[in-house]
Parts: structure tokens; sequence; C-alpha cells
């Protein structure tokens, strides 16, 4: 009895001690990862599976006075890497640009950061125990959607640091749809933090769509994105704080995607065809979320 | 397998079977793989009709069956000795054997040859394989509906390579068209989400997805 008041107190001590650094709640860690972001040098190997696929990629990621540097190649089929300086990212083939593109509607309320009560309203939050992934000590925290119109997602997050180590994104019956998960991990702890940006970016105004499922907004609009060598479609991303999907509007063409609905691990593509006032559209709704709620977005139209 | 089963069988697939004929076909599909055999087959066949031909467990399918009837024992009747002095009438003689009992095989296979859209193969050249002396030695002993497949299978190898390489053109097509938009929306998760730049990892899968093709 006597001894394990001791190791209590020790215990507590010890968060007293490193108060920056002691997270109780899923909510702490969760803020702390969102700030970790920010304050690490990381780079590792990340495999991704998906309904019996597996794919690798190496990941390094630096946030310096430039913005935010990551680099994403493929380590498996063409070689292929995702560049992101900034604010651009670029995407190449073996080597040779292919595409590079400005990011917009950048939202830090989707990291989490300041928006944690946005995010508590549609998910709940856990910690779920204690785990262990590349060799590191891991704290498990569970978001688990309150409704069934978005999915749900367990992190092992680094004791250490809080970074992101593994990733399970879940259907509404707790189904695991996908992996995201480190193979080796390093990091580095930068010296001096940079500041947050605690700018929120609202969501877009006056852009809304016939119908979102609750504590989805629109926080991009941007017209003309292509989709294809060809095509031109006009783009809305939408966001819950956790939960991503976009809906491309397009008018119809002879090469159009055809109606229908596909599949790829968590993510659902839902392709509608609308005709009002004899101008046929297409509406493609693409998104990390369950299959009938980007068809009821798409069947709204 | 008794006529009347068959019957009860035929009466299920056209939704007219009452309860007691579905259990009577249950049972005996338990008791006789052959019956179950039959009702595989039947559903085959309905696929053939109902132009679903494009589903790739038809090729598994119909190696499975060819297996098995290439460990079938011996024929039990005279082998054709010399196959080139054999008149097509008497091939047909012969096929006709089995063509009365086996009705809904020949039907199937000529529904596979009436239902082959933009069919590079004329329909004699198939009705040629179907009957061709190599098919008859295998297919004379007469077990009636067994023969069926080797018809599909003859016509499905023969003719309709250029119908699935359109057709895969046309997945392949649609698949690259949908990885622009999944490209497109991983950017805007990679940006906005809450897991970094691990999103674009997907982008990895949906293009591996597509190098398999």
């Amino acid at each position: 009895m006597c001894r394990s008041f001791t190791l209590g107190l020790l215990l507590l001590a010890m968060f007293i001690s490193v108060p920056g650094r002691a997270a109780v709640t899923a909510d702490q860690w969760l803020v702390r990862f969102s700030e970790a972001m920010h304050s690490y040098h990381y780079n590792g190997v990340l495999v991704y599976s998906r309904e019996g696929q597996l794919d690798t990629v190496e990941l390094s990621h630096d946030v310096n006075e430039m913005g935010e540097q990551s680099r994403l190649s493929y380590l498996d089929g063409l070689p292929r890497e995702f560049l992101q300086h900034g604010d651009q990212i670029v995407h190449k083939i073996s080597g040779e640009t292919v595409a590079s593109d400005r990011i917009h509607g950048r939202n830090p309320v989707g990291r989490f950061s300041g928006g944690l009560e946005q995010v508590k309203k549609y998910y709940q939050l856990q910690l779920k125990g204690q785990g262990r992934v590349v060799g590191r000590p891991a704290v498990i925290v569970e978001i688990t959607p309150r409704d069934n119109q978005r999915l749900g997602y367990r992190l092992w997050l680094d004791k250490e640091s809080a970074l992101l180590l593994k990733s399970v994104t879940l259907d509404p019956l707790s189904r695991e749809l996908e992996t995201f998960q480190f193979t080796s991990f390093n990091f580095v702890r930068r010296d001096t933090p940079l500041k947050k940006e605690h700018q929120q970016q609202a969501p877009a105004d006056g852009a809304s769509l016939p119908w979102l499922p609750e504590g989805f907004d629109v926080y991009l609009v941007k017209d003309s994105v292509p989709v294809s060598e060809n095509h031109l479609a006009n783009m809305f991303g939408l966001s819950d704080g956790v939960s991503t999907f976009s809906v491309f509007i397009e008018p119809l063409r002879n090469d159009s995607l055809k109606e229908g609905v596909h599949q790829y691990g968590a993510t659902v593509v839902v392709v509608r065809m609308v005709t009002r006032n004899n101008t046929a559209r297409v509406v493609t709704v693409v998104g990390e979320i369950p299959l009938h709620t980007a068809r009821k977005v798409a069947a709204a139209f | 397998m008794s006529d009347q089963i068959r019957q009860s069988l035929s009466h299920l697939m056209d939704n007219e079977a009452d309860e007691l004929e579905l259990r009577r076909v249950l049972k005996a599909c338990d008791e006789q793989d052959e019956l179950a055999d039959c009702w595989h087959r039947y559903h085959l066949m309905r696929s053939v009709m109902h132009k679903e031909l494009e589903q790739p467990e038809l090729f598994d399918l119909s190696d499975r069956i060819t297996e098995a009837i290439d460990n079938e024992p011996a024929p039990g009747i005279d082998r054709i000795p010399d196959e080139g002095n054999i008149l097509p009438v008497s091939r047909w003689k012969q096929a006709g054997s089995w063509l009365g009992k086996g009705a809904i095989a020949a039907s199937v296979a000529a529904a596979v040859v009436v239902l082959m859209p933009g069919n590079e193969t004329s329909p004699s050249v198939i009705a040629e394989q179907v009957i061709s002396p190599q098919v008859l030695q295998q297919t004379l002993p007469v077990r009636g509906l067994q023969q069926s497949p080797i018809g599909i299978q003859r016509v499905s190898a023969g003719g309709s390579d250029s119908n699935y390489i359109l057709a895969d053109n046309q997945k392949l097509k649609q698949e690259e068209l949908i990885r622009g938009y999944l490209m497109q929306h991983s950017e805007y998760v990679a940006a906005n989400g809450s897991h970094g730049m691990m999103p674009m990892a997907r982008v990895a899968g949906y293009q591996a997805a597509g190098d398999a093709h």
C-alpha cells in the first residue's frame, strides 16, 4: 500500500516535472500530435495497405521558415515522387516533373489544432491503451464518429514525440478499411519550434452544395482543376475537421466518367450524371467517407 | 438424375417452383453431385443468355470442367479410327444423339454464338469447332448436359478475345480517369487533412492498380 502510494507520487512528480510533454487525455494527445508536426523533422518508410494490396513509400517531413517541406517517394513500381515546398506541390515521375500545383485552402482545422471543440462535436476521442509500433512505445487514440456519416480512425502516437506512427481507418462498423504504418522511423526535434499558424481559415463564403452531412463545410472552391489531360472540373473541398472529401462538377462529355460507384480502401468514388435545363453535368464525389454518405451528396444535385 | 428432379430444377430456375420442389431439389443436391453441377450449369447458361459473359469466372469454370472431363474414364463407345474419313453428316448424326438429350447444351452454344457481338469468328467456324472430331471423341459417351461446358469453352476461347480487349480498354480508361480525381483529392487531403502527407501514399495504391493492367 505504502509502496504503491510512493510510486504514485513518483509518477505524479514525473508528470509535473515535464509539464509541456505530459498528456493524459485523448484530447491532450491530439493537441500534442498537431504541435509535433511543427516541431520535428521526421522521415521513415511508410507502408500503406488496403484490401490485400501493399505499397511502400519513403516519407520525409520538415517544417522551416519557408513552410512545410515534405518528400514522398514510391519505392514500388515507377519511381514517382511528390514534393511539397510550402504551398507548392510537385509530382515527379522518374525525376521529371509532370505536374506542379499550388495548394489552396490550407485548413489548419483539419489538423485538429484549435478545432478540437468542432472535432469533438462529431467524434468521440478515447485513449485505447498502449502499443508498440516500429519498436517504439505508442499510445492508441481512437477517433470514433458520433453518427454514421463519417469514418473513424485509430492512431498510434509515438509516446516520446507524439508523432503519428500508425493509422487505421475504420468504417462506421469499426471494420478496418486501410492502414498506414511506418516500418522505419527517425525524428529530430527542432531547436526552435516554429510558431503554429494560428489563423484559422473560415469556411469558404457563399459556396454551398445541395446537401452536406452535418459538420462538413466547404473549405476549398477551385475552378478548372485538371482531372485528366483534357478534362477540367470545378472542385469543392470539404472537411469536418478530421474527414475530408471532394466534389467535382463538370459538363458531360463523350469521354466523361460513367455513372457508378468505386471503392479503394477507405476512398469511395461516386459518379452521377445530372441533367437540368437541358444541360448535363457530371458530379463526382471522392473521399474518405461512408459510401451511403457520398451517394447522398451526389444524389442531392 | 430423374426427369422429375430435372423438371423441378427447371421450375426453380424459372421461379416457378413450389416449396416442395425447392426442398426436393435442395435435398437431391446434397445427395447427388451431378444435380448440383447441373444447377450450376443452368446458372452459367443464364449468365450467357444475359450477356454476363465478361465475368472471368467463366474461364476459371471452363478450365476446371475441361480438367474434369480430361480425367474422366475413356469413352464407352468405339473411338473413331480415322477422323478424316468421317463425313460431316455422320458427325452431326452422332452429335445429334447428345444434342437430343442435351438440347440445352446446344442452346447454350447457340446462345454464345448469337450473343457474341462483333465476333470476328464466323458461326460456321464455331459450329465446326463444336462438332470437331476431337470434341466428339470426348463427348460421345453421351452424358447429356455434361457436354455443354465444352461447347462454351470452345466458343469463348475461340472468338471472344477482341471483346475482352474492348472491355478491358474501357475499364482501363475509366480507371485512368478516376485516378485524376483521386490525385486531386489526395493533394487536398495531404494539405488539409489530419494525417500530413500520409494520404499521398494512397495514390501509390491507385497507380499500382493502374500499372498492374
